[in-house]
């Protein structure tokens, strides 16, 4: 928790689609780039820090009936309905229910072409680090825990290893997530 | 046109406006001509011209002072209006606001000034007015020498006493506009008074204090003088030939200034404001988005009173409570006030299609009127931008496909005019919305060999007339050429039915072969807000529109498991289909003793919905649900109730249509 407050940290909403997709298709070369990184299930994950609108404490989520497995709930806020993502059921990584995570990262970034604000579900956040892109490795073929797809690549940040999360891919609703139609 | 100056921006709002309704004038005349229309017609035309030239628009300004001559002759009875002259007007109009739409004068507008269409439309104007056909490319030097060329054998010497009224300037008149036009008309010579100057520390500078007397010698006539202060009917103003001889003298001009220098400013305004409030000027002119904002903060606003509520229940301070009662019913006001403003008459978009039918008549070679009938029906705009191409996509049918051949008519016995109606009403907490037409109506037959074709229908099945009518909505239905070549609606109606679907409304039709056909939209009245019923499903809280409940009662078990396997509810006389909203959605049914049946008609269907609690009523903002959850059956939206936790509001359309089809499965 060095530099970020819990309450809200808005970001300058500047964005443009194409300067994030170009970053998405680039593999580990180039410019430094602004990462936020989060903990989850005790692993290290990171987001571009530019996706990110802010971060808020637990609120109360309601749940969405029929809804995908990792989209279930919607949480308000500031007037906003958004869409709460538990994004381990997307990397498949065990959800023991138990422990929900308690922080929420409100990112907006453009999901199959819409803007979208969204929300993630994770245990804690860590710190905004600057990182040149040649820092990162794909990931190694084998032992992959995590599915491929979602994944732009890892490095190692103060001995721990992040993963640096493909916001292109991991939040556009698969083909499966879409719930059962007309269930007549 | 990202960096577009304020006020260039609503120029081009208010003279979009103005060329609407020049539509709605010009297909006006060709029903009635009387002397007002013209007036307007020339207005809209004067307007446009004076203050294009003034915001950068001086192609269209030079291109409006053609049309606006040719008006002038009507106004003068040297030109009778016929639909020629429409159909030129028309197309003018249309030139008038391709010169708008180009952002100003630029490449764009000079390509467009140039094109050879516009010539055309020039040289036809031209001979209209008379005036010696222009040569092409050199359209800017000819309205300049229009306007300056002037033969000086019959030139009359006017003198124009013209004050503007105290509050002129206030009011966006530019006397030194009016008076530069005045110049071109011949040779002027102006002369400033300043009859009634106050003192400077009683100087109020957003005053007009000033008058000009200016000695025209032109070969104009008067009402050309005349039309130039067709704005300024507030100002004082005397035109007085100085040839004739009943002109008057010169000290009856001093006594009027003497008059009025006796008024003091202060005094003499007070008349003036009390004679502006024109409609036109209370009007205030702001993007849509602004007021979704304020819908949205609105919102937030409702949300936060409903908390101040709660604290101030557990407060239990009486000075407390006052206040918070008096904000809420302040936020109550504010709530149905901002909404109210959102709303706008259908007319708005009735309008554009009198112009759809008239080209479309030519176009199809048929004679088609357009009716339209309650046209004063307010919807919400964002429904209403969003009616217009469903709206001509179905009138396009109507005329393609629905009204036959003149031959045909007559010999059907019908009239050789075909007829659309457009008719809007309200019903509750909807708009219905019907464009019917007196055509050949649906081939049912043409109809049902097109859906087996399709795998829509089994080759075996007996579908009632009115199911197959609804077929036409099917998605893939529409490509159907060989359809629309036998007399149904081909094209695109499940696109409209989407569209409408997307209004959360809905779209039915109705036929009577050889009569015409009906087709109706429901929609709901606003898109921002709407009744709900509050119920309590579980540990969750949903909404259900109020809009679509017929009646609440209580869940008799007994009753309910009599016809059990039957999955019908007893409901005073008559059986209804009902369904456990608890195992729809997959939620844990928990028995509680005081369950309800919440009954909703939907599409002609009625379905009883059983919840565990019915909390009471709220009105709410509805949200749209995001890309996860938007194709989730039975879920419409989603609202932020009164202690800040999102609910899911119910989609009632979509559970009966499911309900339908289960109970023709288990019928069949």
């Amino acid at each position: 928790m060095t530099n970020l407050q819990p309450a809200s940290t808005k970001r300058n909403p500047a964005r443009t689609t194409e300067n994030r997709r170009d970053r998405a298709q680039m593999h580990p070369i180039g410019e430094p780039e602004m990462l936020l990184i989060f903990q989850l299930s005790g692993e290290f994950f990171a987001l571009p820090v530019n996706a990110v609108f802010e971060i808020l404490d637990a609120i109360p989520a309601t749940r969405v009936p029929n809804a995908p497995d990792h989209v279930r709930e919607l949480i308000n806020v500031r007037g906003s309905i958004v869409p709460l993502l538990d994004i381990r059921r997307r990397l498949q990584m065990p959800c023991s229910g138990k422990t929900r995570p308690v922080w929420i990262i409100v990112l907006e970034l453009s999901v199959a072409g819409q803007p979208t604000r969204l929300a993630i579900l994770v245990d804690s956040v860590e710190e905004v680090i600057e990182v040149d892109g040649a820092n990162f490795e794909p990931i190694p073929e084998l032992g992959a825990r995590w599915p491929e797809t979602f994944i732009r690549g890892v490095c190692t940040h103060r001995g721990s290893l992040v993963v640096l999360l493909d916001p292109e891919t991991l939040f556009v609703p698969a083909d499966d997530d879409l719930p059962v139609h007309s269930r007549a | 046109m990202s960096d577009i100056h304020p006020a260039v921006a609503s120029f081009i709002a208010e003279a979009r406006d103005i060329l609407e309704g020049l539509e709605d004038l010009l297909l006006d005349l060709e029903v009635t001509v009387n002397p007002e229309q013209i007036d307007a017609v020339f207005r809209a035309l004067h307007t446009i011209k004076g203050s294009g030239a003034m915001f950068g628009f001086s192609s269209l300004a030079r291109f409006t002072h053609h049309f606006e001559d040719a008006f002038d002759r009507v106004r003068e009875g040297r030109l009778v209006v016929d639909s020629g002259l429409i159909n030129l007007s028309l197309q003018a109009r249309d030139h008038m606001n391709a010169l708008l739409e180009t952002g100003g004068d630029g490449s764009e507008a000079t390509v467009l000034e140039n094109a050879s269409h516009a010539h055309s439309l020039l040289t036809e104007l031209a001979q209209l007015t008379g005036a010696a056909p222009k040569a092409p490319g050199d359209t800017a030097a000819s309205a300049a020498s229009a306007e300056n060329a002037l033969p000086e054998e019959t030139s009359v010497r006017w003198e124009i006493r013209f004050r503007p009224e105290p509050d002129a300037l206030r009011n966006g008149m530019r006397p030194d506009l009016l008076v530069a036009e005045l110049c071109t008309l011949g040779k002027a010579e102006v002369i400033l008074t300043a009859p009634c100057m106050p003192a400077l520390k009683d100087l109020d500078p957003t005053q007009s204090y000033l008058g000009w007397t200016i000695t025209l010698e032109t070969a104009r006539p008067r009402s050309e003088i005349e039309a130039i202060f067709i704005f300024a009917d507030d100002a004082d103003l005397g035109i007085t030939s100085l040839e004739e001889p009943s002109a008057p003298p010169d000290d009856a001009a001093d006594t009027q200034t003497s008059e009025l220098a006796a008024v003091t400013p202060g005094t003499s305004a007070v008349p003036a404001t009390s004679r502006t409030p024109e409609s036109a000027r209370e009007n205030v002119r702001v993007p849509a988005s602004k007021l979704d904002e304020i819908i949205d903060q609105l919102g937030e606003l409702v949300i936060v009173q409903s908390r101040l509520h709660q604290i101030a229940v557990t407060a239990r301070d009486p000075v407390l409570d006052s206040v918070v009662e008096d904000v809420e019913r302040l936020v109550a006001s504010l709530r149905d006030a901002t909404l109210s403003v959102r709303m706008v008459p259908i007319e708005v978009v009735f309008g554009k299609f009198r112009r759809v039918v008239r080209d479309l008549s030519v176009e199809l070679g048929k004679d088609v009127t357009l009716v339209t009938e309650g046209g004063e029906t307010e919807l919400d705009k964002n429904v209403i931008d969003r009616l217009s191409e469903p709206l001509v996509h179905m009138i396009r049918n109507a005329m393609d496909h629905g009204i036959e051949s003149e031959e045909t008519r007559r010999a059907r016995g019908k009239p050789a005019r075909g007829t659309v109606t457009l008719a809007a009403r309200q019903e509750g907490g909807e708009v219905l919305i019907s464009i019917s037409d007196d055509g050949g109506g649906l081939d049912t037959e043409a109809i049902r060999e097109k859906a087996i074709e399709r795998g829509l229908l089994l080759p075996d099945a007996q579908p009632s007339v009115a199911e197959l009518h609804q077929m036409i909505f099917a998605p893939g239905f529409s490509t159907a050429r060989a359809l629309s070549s036998v007399s149904g609606r081909g094209v695109g109606m499940d696109a409209v039915r989407t569209a409408i679907n997307a209004l959360r409304g809905g779209v039915e039709v109705s036929s009577q072969q050889g009569q015409g056909t009906c087709a109706t939209l429901r929609l709901p009245v606003t898109l921002a807000i709407i009744d709900g019923l509050l119920v309590r499903l579980g540990d969750g809280v949903f909404v259900i529109p109020l809009s679509a409940v017929e009646e609440c009662v209580d869940l008799d078990e007994a009753e309910c498991s009599r016809e059990s396997g039957r999955s019908m509810l007893r409901i005073r006389e008559h059986l209804v289909a009902f369904l456990e909203l608890n195992s729809a959605f997959g939620l844990p049914s928990k028995h509680c003793d005081n369950r309800r049946v919440v009954v909703v008609r939907a599409e002609g269907q009625r379905l009883g919905l059983v919840v565990d609690d019915i909390l009471g009523l709220n009105q709410t903002v509805i949200k749209a649900l995001s890309l996860y959850h938007r194709d989730i059956a039975g879920l419409a939206g989603a609202t932020i109730l009164g202690d800040g936790t999102v609910a899911l509001i119910i989609d009632v359309v979509t559970l009966c249509r499911q309900a339908g089809i289960a109970q023709h499965r288990t019928a069949a």
